[in-house]
């Protein structure tokens, strides 16, 4: 097994990952040691004092970002081309400081390091099938309001993806303000089976991304 | 003296080789237990006469890490970590850059019997010149006084009102700027004096507060040990007026509440008397505060200066690596809960 830490753009990656590598994995990945929200200002380059930590450490900085989609200006290829120009600049700058440094990064962007997408999208493809008609009336929903767009005078964002999962949640776990607190992003249990599947085919490739570096049984070597 | 901006140590203590790169005037210093935090501390009393270093480091032993006598195998431990070669004349090496120059320094701190003839010349001359010694056993060393250090679990002891007396108690423009940082912790406070009733060894008597709010002064004692550990500090800071200043786990004895007067205070002391710290911390709260207090707009002046060194005992390099966090990056780190301090990974 090799050593990683994971690197991601927000609290419900923080949340899902740490739920998906405990299931897969049985390993408990604490906020801020072993994964790194980098929201906020800087994005990665801020993160340079956290990559040269674990790279002392002998651990590979694993970033899991969103591929993204047309509708945030940029796509699979184009984030991951960006991504990789920065982690180039980054690493020049850290071995300015120590030369003979490895720096190892490795790269995986949501839904499946493929396609277009993002957390959400690959949220949507793992809840149970059992509660899919929620999510085909939240669609509906969407259509409905994508037919009127020209009757309403301001501008729409549509879709409303992180809308339509904290919906999705909020009806299964609403009827009192305790359990409503669990379709907050931070508190999202995606290990529940009646809810999630962390098992589908849809998380397979993140799987096995994840696999070489939190599966104890794996003897998988560096890339 | 310059303030550093890059400092390298090497064959100290557990350092083989240490160095800490893009220094700032305050530093805090994180990492894991025993990772070497305080070492790094006392390898920053390097000075330039290698007698004062040496007996700055015997002083740490002797008065603050509180080993009862300096024999071989102590010296040997506690400088050299009992590396074979040590008695053939092994040298600490350190590298001090300031924005002016670089300064390379070979010490060799041998054995004990070494150290005692060295000791037995300078206690001569300590004599001679009413330097103070410290006593040990039936030997002594001059005591190179103040040592720029402030230990863990140091309040009123250790000298604070001969410091005082001393450095600042005489220098009326100091004195005024010591009573008005001092405020932030006892608003009312109008002036420090040292007991006029304790006519003998009055380098222990107690320090008074007079307060503009009654007419009774009383002893610094009295405002509890928040209020001894912030003036230590400032009278430390001022005595170290341009240097540098090493402070052991800063946020001891300091109650949450006090900890955004605390760095306010110590960040415009230290700056207006250019003082250079380098201090050590487990406190997340403290960190924390540091972060918030840099970010008000009348300290914002300060964040270019602040930096956070994390401590880790790197597996890659097989020695203990300072990683440099700047403010932004700092900043960034407490907003999203990333752990500065080091600790076990998977």
């Amino acid at each position: 097994m090799k050593s990683a830490a994971l690197f991601v753009e927000g609290i419900a990656d923080v949340k899902f990952l740490q739920d998906f590598v405990q299931y897969h994995f049985g390993q408990t990945l604490q906020k801020g040691q072993h994964i790194v929200d980098c929201s906020g200002n800087g994005g990665l380059a801020a993160q340079a004092n956290k990559f040269t930590q674990f790279a002392l450490q002998d651990m590979t900085n694993c970033i899991i970002f969103d591929s993204d989609a047309e509708e945030q200006g940029t796509d699979f290829a184009g984030t991951k081309a960006r991504i990789t120009q920065e982690l180039v600049s980054i690493t020049e700058i850290i071995h300015a400081e120590r030369p003979d440094l490895p720096v190892k990064f490795d790269v995986f962007l949501l839904p499946n390091n493929a396609h277009d997408g993002d957390l959400e999208t690959l949220l949507e493809r793992i809840i149970n099938p059992d509660n899919k008609p929620i999510l085909d009336c939240w669609n509906a929903y969407e259509r409905c309001i994508e037919q009127r767009r020209t009757t309403i005078s301001r501008t729409l964002s549509l879709p409303i993806r992180k809308s339509k999962i904290y919906s999705y949640m909020e009806i299964l776990h609403g009827t009192s303000k305790k359990e409503r607190e669990q379709a907050k992003e931070k508190n999202r249990n995606y290990a529940d089976k009646q809810d999630w599947q962390l098992d589908h085919d849809a998380a397979t490739p993140l799987y096995n991304f994840l696999k070489p570096y939190f599966d104890t049984t794996s003897n998988s070597q560096t890339p | 003296m310059a303030h550093l901006t890059s400092f390298t140590v090497e064959n100290f203590k557990r350092f083989e080789h240490f160095e800490m790169q893009n220094i700032g005037q305050f530093n805090l210093i994180v990492g894991d237990n025993n990772v070497g935090k305080t070492s790094v501390l006392e390898a920053l009393l390097i000075d330039e006469d290698p007698e004062v270093y040496k007996q700055r480091l015997l002083t740490v032993l002797y008065k603050f890490r509180q080993f009862t006598d300096i024999t071989d195998s102590y010296l040997s431990y506690f400088v050299y970590r009992n590396k074979p070669d040590w008695e053939s004349g092994m040298q600490m090496r350190f590298m001090l850059s300031s924005v002016d120059e670089t300064k390379n320094l070979s010490i060799e701190f041998k054995n004990k019997s070494q150290y005692i003839r060295n000791v037995v010349a300078a206690s001569q001359f300590a004599t001679n010149n009413g330097i103070n010694t410290i006593e040990m056993g039936n030997s002594y060393f001059p005591e190179i006084y103040p040592t720029p250090y402030i230990p863990l679990f140091l309040a009123y002891e250790h000298k604070l009102t001969k410091m005082y007396s001393e450095y600042v108690g005489m220098e009326t423009k100091l004195d005024d700027e010591l009573v008005e940082h001092l405020k932030s912790i006892i608003p009312t406070i109008k002036s420090i004096k040292v007991n006029p009733f304790v006519t003998s060894n009055r380098d222990n008597a107690p320090l008074f507060i007079s307060r503009t709010d009654t007419e009774t002064a009383l002893p610094l004692g009295f405002f509890g040990d928040g209020a001894i550990k912030l003036f230590r500090i400032l009278i430390e800071i001022a005595v170290n007026k341009g240097k540098r200043l090493m402070i052991d786990e800063i946020d001891a004895g300091v109650h949450i509440q006090n900890f955004r007067k605390f760095w306010k205070t110590i960040i415009r002391f230290a700056a207006k008397l250019e003082v250079q710290l380098f201090m050590t911390t487990h406190n997340w709260e403290c960190l924390q505060v540091f972060k918030e207090v840099l970010e008000e707009p009348e300290m914002q002046e300060f964040q270019a200066k602040a930096r956070c060194f994390t401590l880790i005992d790197s597996p890659v390099t097989k020695r203990v690596e300072a990683v440099c966090s700047t403010f932004e990056q700092f900043e960034t780190a407490i907003e999203n809960g990333t752990e500065l301090r080091g600790g076990a990974m998977i």
